[in-house]
């Protein structure tokens, strides 16, 4: 399953689940009701662990992020074979293939306004992207193991003419 | 009264604009389904304008909002309060002549970007930035106000609880009470929103400059690290403004109250460091930023769900749970946006994480998660806190029918509209485009539906409010 | 007088003697970056000098409460406007104007600490640290840019060697339009963001195609010298003529 499709499906678990929880516990006045203090009560003893809870699950959500992160190790730039990507309006200066299975590395910048390189496999599924700008070069490490034809988008708002800004690449 | 006043003018003109940017954004999702069509560059003029009206009609009703709460335990002076308005509007005025003037860089516009081979006339882009400068202005002036009012209400230490915290038994023991939670509300907004605008006013001058002098140089970095210091401090705080009324409202409909406590003073202490460094999380993209600061952005922006999820909304649903309210709008408006918040902030934190925000950022995901927040989190504690407002000056509540419709509408019409944009972007449909790949157009149509159902239920709900507030006030006996 | 106004007086004769450096220390080169450092000096040194001079003692009219704040907010706005960064390489040439200039700097850092101040006690600190902070923001791109993007000899858009030719497009010049011009005029000239190309050998000759592309007007792109040489105009124009 495509990346998008996971965070889609974790998205709409969590916000179901959160709109279900807080539904049910609204409970307003379908029972007897409770005075304050019994419910603040029972409330707050919870509200430690819950607390906990949100703290070791952004903890670790936090941790489990660290080593997939996509900015570029010094060994990887200096080992992996560059190629060089111009962002202009409308058009992207690209390579015309780069090797499969091989880590890479694009060097990429732009040559008026912020662009945005963005990689999307034969699936149509994005694989990855960096900014484009001007006076700078973005690094950026792929490695791409589904040979094929790949569309370059740009995604980051460049002029009237940002919807029509498209490259392509292959991999092979 | 008069800061009642001031509060009224603050919220309908922010309800005003808030239903004229939601008819530009219908017809953009309709251009993107292909039922309308017209050109790129009206597009882009039409989302810039959407953009900056939008954020501006939700501030100036959560400014009003907060107005009115502070001026309830403060000295303010009224005329303060009218001349911010004037400045918003003078700016929200520039910003249609320069749409008009086609301009179209979007609202957060990137240096260099209107400034090369920019389809618009050179005294748009003018216009354009002026109207921001006076819009900073304005809000800046009402920062600075309400803090002034807050330092001089309650001292320094006071304001920020810091005796509450650190010497809580001499402090209680003296029978001093810290100030109650909307006061917080207040005080983060003052103090980020002071800091933002500090950011916008250097960068929005910046930019004036170059566009006077084309001679003048920046720094492409610098100015992206400024626009969205400030763009997003503006945005978060929106929320911030929106649930002074929560504080407030939830307690009146339930008929239970709700203090100031220790969590609460953490919570929102927290609220006022994360807010000011997540705003990293707009860069992830940008790798010739320090890594330290992603990281940085990468864990407020989670921290920065705790104090929402362990305190507000958590208290918010227990003064709620068995209390035996009667719903009214008020109540259900209040309620809904706290799941709203909730909902988009889901869609935020995913977003924030890094391995993702390398396939999502600047897909339709962006905008997703921010229209939750918006629509359903802003917009709805707007509209709870207005109608609890007017159920209590009229002792009066609306037939439930007209709730659920609203409901049916606005939450559900919502969803449509919502889960159209995360499925789109997490399918790759990237955002800002005039013209989408696909799935994008066939998504827009089912967005486009829901969007106009929203408004139908906005247009039904504010022919309510106007209802109530025609009704005679309720008499004390 | 009380010790408070002497040390605001103390602070402010220093930062007016530091101001008028121009003057006796006639031309000078400094980068932009270091000069606006300079100058973050002096509208700190106004502005704390403004925020002490303040008597509390003094009385307070009320009825100028507004005015004294959008004074303290504006002050700082119109300081960062005097620090434009391309009069720099000028004033340094000429003192006279220059020590003007830092006066100005002066006036408006005292006034926004002062005018803080009058507004309510402790306000002329938060307006005198956001001119500060906007000051200090200034060196690190008001005026300062990197140099250009460290990709040597940036490439141009002229196709790579293993572009195929198909059948029916012909030369360079098919493959640079589609690389640099099918985006907005279309994959064979039908237009779309841009206008249709068919038939354009009836609107303008291969000298005006080529004049056009070197000198457009917005928002077509102006794409040479920088992304299309000379060579590229000239086959490109001619590609464009056959459609």
């Amino acid at each position: 399953m495509a990346e998008g499709a996971i965070v889609f499906v974790i998205f709409v678990s969590v916000a179901a689940a959160a709109v279900t929880l807080m539904l049910l516990l609204a409970n307003a006045g379908a029972r007897k009701p409770l005075p304050q203090s019994t419910v603040t009560a029972r409330g707050y003893a919870v509200r430690r662990w819950w607390f906990a809870t949100v703290l070791v699950v952004a903890v670790a959500a936090f941790a489990a992020t660290i080593p997939r992160l996509p900015y570029p190790r010094a060994d990887e730039l200096r080992s992996s074979p560059h190629f060089t990507v111009v962002a202009q309006q409308y058009s992207f200066v690209l390579p015309a293939t780069v090797p499969v299975n091989t880590a890479i590395v694009f060097d990429v910048t732009s040559r008026d306004v912020n662009h945005g390189f963005g990689i999307y496999d034969p699936a149509g599924h994005v694989v990855g992207q960096v900014q484009a700008m001007p006076d700078y070069v973005n690094h950026l490490p792929m490695r791409f193991e589904r040979p094929g034809h790949y569309t370059v988008r740009c995604l980051e708002f460049c002029g009237v003419a940002h919807a029509a800004m498209q490259g392509a690449f292959e991999v092979r | 009264m008069s800061a009642q006043r001031i509060m009224w003018l603050y919220i309908l003109t922010g309800l005003a604009i808030l239903v004229l940017m939601m008819l530009l954004g219908i017809t953009m999702r309709m251009e993107q389904a292909g039922w309308l069509s017209y050109d790129a560059t009206a597009f882009y003029s039409l989302l810039t304008l959407h953009g900056v009206g939008m954020l501006t009609a939700v501030a100036l009703a959560g400014l009003g909002t907060l107005w009115y709460l502070v001026s309830r335990e403060t000295v303010l002076d009224a005329r303060i309060a009218y001349l911010a308005y004037a400045f918003f509007i003078a700016g929200v005025l520039c910003v249609i002549a320069s749409v008009l003037g086609h301009f179209g860089a979007l609202w957060t516009m990137l240096y260099p970007l209107p400034f090369v081979e920019a389809s618009w006339p050179g005294w748009a882009t003018g216009t354009y930035l002026i109207g921001n400068l006076l819009v900073m202005i304005g809000f800046t002036l009402w920062c600075v106000q309400i803090l002034a009012a807050l330092l001089q209400r309650y001292g320094i230490s006071g304001m920020l609880g810091v005796e509450y915290i650190f010497r809580g038994r001499t402090f209680e023991a003296a029978g001093r009470r810290p100030p109650p939670p909307q006061m917080f509300a207040a005080l983060i907004v003052s103090i980020d929103g002071f800091l933002a605008s500090i950011a916008g006013m250097a960068i929005v001058i910046a930019l004036i400059v170059r566009w006077a002098d084309a001679s003048v140089e920046l720094d492409p970095l610098w100015a992206k690290n400024l626009t969205y210091f400030f763009g997003h401090s503006f945005a978060n705080l929106t929320m911030y403004m929106a649930v002074a009324g929560v504080y407030v409202g939830l307690p009146l409909c339930t008929k239970r109250e709700y203090h100031t406590s220790r969590p609460l003073v953490i919570a929102w202490w927290g609220t006022l460091t994360f807010v000011i460094f997540a705003y990293f999380h707009h860069l992830y993209m940008d790798f010739v930023q320090p890594q330290g600061v992603q990281f940085v952005g990468e864990i407020a922006s989670y921290l920065a769900a705790i104090p929402v999820v362990v305190v507000t909304v958590y208290g918010g649903v227990l003064l709620v749970h068995r209390s035996g309210m009667r719903w009214s709008m008020g109540a259900m408006f209040l309620y809904a946006g706290m799941i709203g918040w909730v909902v988009g902030g889901t869609g935020a934190v995913l977003d924030a994480t890094i391995p993702f925000n390398f396939d999502l950022h600047n897909t339709l995901w962006v905008p997703a998660h921010f229209h939750t927040y918006l629509l359903e989190g802003v917009v709805a504690f707007t509209l709870g806190w207005a109608f609890v407002n007017l159920e209590q000056r009229s002792g009066a509540v609306s037939p439930s029918l007209i709730r659920w419709v609203t409901g049916t509408c606005i939450f559900g019409g919502g969803a449509l509209f919502l889960l159209s944009f995360y499925l789109a972007g997490s399918s790759g449909v990237p955002r800002r485009v005039a013209i989408e790949p696909p799935p994008g157009p066939a998504i827009a149509a089912v967005a486009s539906i829901g969007a106009i159902v929203v408004l139908i239920g906005l247009l039904i709900c504010l022919a309510e409010g106007v209802r109530l507030a025609r009704l005679p006030r309720k008499e004390t006996a | 007088m009380n010790g408070r106004a002497m040390i605001a007086g103390v602070i402010g004769v220093l930062t007016l003697l530091f101001a008028l450096a121009p003057l006796y220390r006639g031309e000078v080169e400094l980068p932009t970056a270091e000069h606006h450092l300079l100058h973050a000096a002096i509208v700190t040194g106004a502005a704390l000098s403004g925020v002490l001079a303040w008597n509390p003692a003094f009385a307070r009219t009320s009825r100028l409460a507004p005015l004294w704040l959008l004074i303290a907010i504006c002050a700082p706005i119109l300081a960062m406007f005097l620090m434009w960064p391309s009069e720099y390489a000028f004033l340094d040439r000429h003192p006279g104007g220059h020590a003007i200039e830092h006066l100005g700097l002066v006036g408006l850092g005292f006034v926004t600490g002062y005018s803080g101040q009058r507004y309510a006690a402790g306000i002329g600190w938060a307006t005198g640290a956001a001119l500060l902070i906007m000051s200090l923001l200034a060196p690190l791109g008001y005026g300062v840019s990197p140099p250009p993007a460290a990709i040597a000899a940036l490439p141009t858009a002229a196709p790579a060697a293993e572009e195929p030719a198909s059948p029916s497009d012909a030369g360079r010049g098919a493959a640079l339009y589609k690389q640099s011009c099918a985006s907005c005029h279309g994959t064979s000239g039908e237009g779309g963001l841009g206008p249709s190309l068919k038939n354009e050998r009836s609107r303008k000759d291969i000298e005006q195609t080529a004049r056009w592309i070197r000198n457009p007007a917005p928002p077509m792109p102006k794409l040479f010298p920088a992304t299309l040489t000379e060579k590229d105009v000239r086959e490109v124009s001619a590609f464009v003529q056959k459609l």
